[in-house]
């Protein structure tokens, strides 16, 4: 094999869930496909990772020193929705149902995999607590054992800092089967049942 | 791969206690499980970290919970999962939940794979048992790496120096050389490199962590300063066994240094 091609699907089989047969086909799909795919493709790479960069306030995706929802004027000044990773800020964007700022910790405590608080932006969003007029923390990390730990730990830490901290909600899916349900879900689903008005 | 006769079907029951988890692919992970009847296995759960996922629920860390598992080329793959026991406690509490990460990080460094183990996988749960209830969580730790060590078969010397064969006088200061095998007498602890002076206070302790079951340990009236000390030595011990430093220790540490109560 030529180099170029060797060098494209090596490149590809660095990306997730693409493993080195899928690799050579795309590689082949774009040898064969007219010169834009490519080229478009390629343009798209350059650009992401020459004008996208971290938002200094919130670190999610930024295209300047902003992201949009922080430079955005209408959104509530006053609660930060922390969330793992930006594509979660796309999932809760999608409800619609908030309107307030964000902050990416970029990952979740598992001291398992060598990820500790320190390798997360935790001490960013104390600072951003303690300078910006905060009324309300939102802890969004994921409902497993590592987004638990990294919420009771930043918790443990805007404590003192007399900001109201709230987690998101456990409970059931919608669509889903009562009987499925695993008992943690299912005990916290009735812990927070409500009213039907 | 070893097993009973249930292995030549393509679909198999198990059960065992989840001590760690990967990501993998779009929605996958690979799941570490520590089990009686194999050891430490790893298998896939296909779609899990979808919010939707039926098995997501009973396949978080520190679920003790009941599989079935069909034959895969690469990994075998959960079908169904039912969690038996869960640890709320840990959940919700941080030190409980750094503790637990501390004994699921030295079970999955030193449990054997693909190899029956009752007595281990025994220790793990009752190990987490005491975690989701114990009031000083440092004694459920010393208590644990102990008796893992004794399971697993890297109990330290600590009746007779492993360098000259003289029993231990645990009146007087030993000294504490992993490398050697734990604890050496002050004539040949001296000459060797890395020894540490160990005091009778911590030799005692250790024979009593290493001998009685945790029933007996949780009645001591014991300090938690001579708990952290013990701690410094076991640290010393696993990391020689393990020949890396225990990560979950880094975080316990951080909890300790921040809010000074784990």
């Amino acid at each position: 094999m030529s180099d170029p091609i060797e060098r494209t699907i090596e490149a590809f089989s660095r990306l997730p869930g693409i493993g080195p047969k899928t690799a050579a086909r795309l590689t082949y799909f774009l040898l064969r496909a007219p010169n834009d795919v490519a080229l478009d493709l390629a343009d798209a790479l350059k650009a992401l990772k020459e004008e996208i960069h971290y938002c200094r306030r919130c670190f999610n995706v930024a295209q300047g020193e902003l992201c949009s929802i922080c430079a955005d004027p209408g959104r509530d000044q006053h609660t930060i929705c922390v969330v793992e990773e930006p594509l979660d800020i796309v999932a809760i964007e999608r409800t619609g149902a908030y309107r307030g700022l964000y902050h990416v910790l970029h990952g979740a405590i598992n001291p398992l995999a060598n990820v500790g608080p320190e390798d997360l932006r935790i001490n960013e969003l104390v600072e951003r607590v303690q300078k910006e007029e905060v009324r309300e923390v939102i802890l969004a990390t994921n409902p497993n054992m590592e987004g638990e730990a990294t919420a009771m730990y930043i918790a443990r830490l805007l404590e003192p800092l007399g900001v109201r901290i709230t987690r998101l909600a456990h409970g059931l899916p919608i669509g889903g089967d009562l009987e499925y349900a695993d008992q943690q879900t299912l005990a916290q689903a009735l812990e927070g049942r409500r009213p039907i008005s | 791969m070893t097993g009973g006769p249930e292995r030549r079907y393509r679909s198999y029951r198990l059960t065992g206690l989840v001590i760690h988890h990967r990501d993998m692919g779009e929605a996958d992970r690979i799941v570490s499980l520590l089990t009686p009847d194999r050891g430490r296995i790893d298998l896939l759960a296909k779609g899990v970290r979808k919010i939707t996922s039926r098995k997501a629920g009973h396949l978080d860390v520190f679920t003790y919970v009941r599989l079935q598992v069909a034959k895969g080329r690469t990994w075998d793959i959960i079908t169904q999962a039912e969690a038996i026991r869960t640890f709320p406690r840990i959940r919700s509490s941080l030190p409980r939940t750094a503790h637990a990460y501390y004994i699921a990080e030295l079970l999955y460094a030193l449990a054997p794979e693909e190899q029956e183990d009752r007595e281990l996988f025994d220790l793990a749960l009752e190990a987490l048992g005491y975690v989701e209830t114990a009031t000083n969580l440092l004694v459920v730790s010393r208590w644990f790496e102990a008796h893992l060590l004794r399971v697993t078969g890297f109990q330290p010397q600590l009746y007779v120096c492993p360098l000259c064969g003289a029993p231990l006088n645990v009146e007087q200061v030993n000294y504490w050389v992993p490398q050697a095998g734990g604890a050496v007498c002050p004539t040949c602890g001296v000459a060797q490199k890395g020894g540490r002076p160990l005091p009778a206070r911590v030799l005692k302790l250790m024979r009593f962590l290493h001998t009685r079951p945790y029933t007996h340990v949780r009645e001591l009236p014991l300090r938690t300063d001579v708990l952290l000390e013990l701690e410094g030595y076991m640290q010393a011990y696993l990391r020689h066994v393990l020949e890396r430093d225990i990560r979950a220790l880094k975080f316990l540490h951080r909890l300790r240094q921040e809010f000074r109560r784990t």
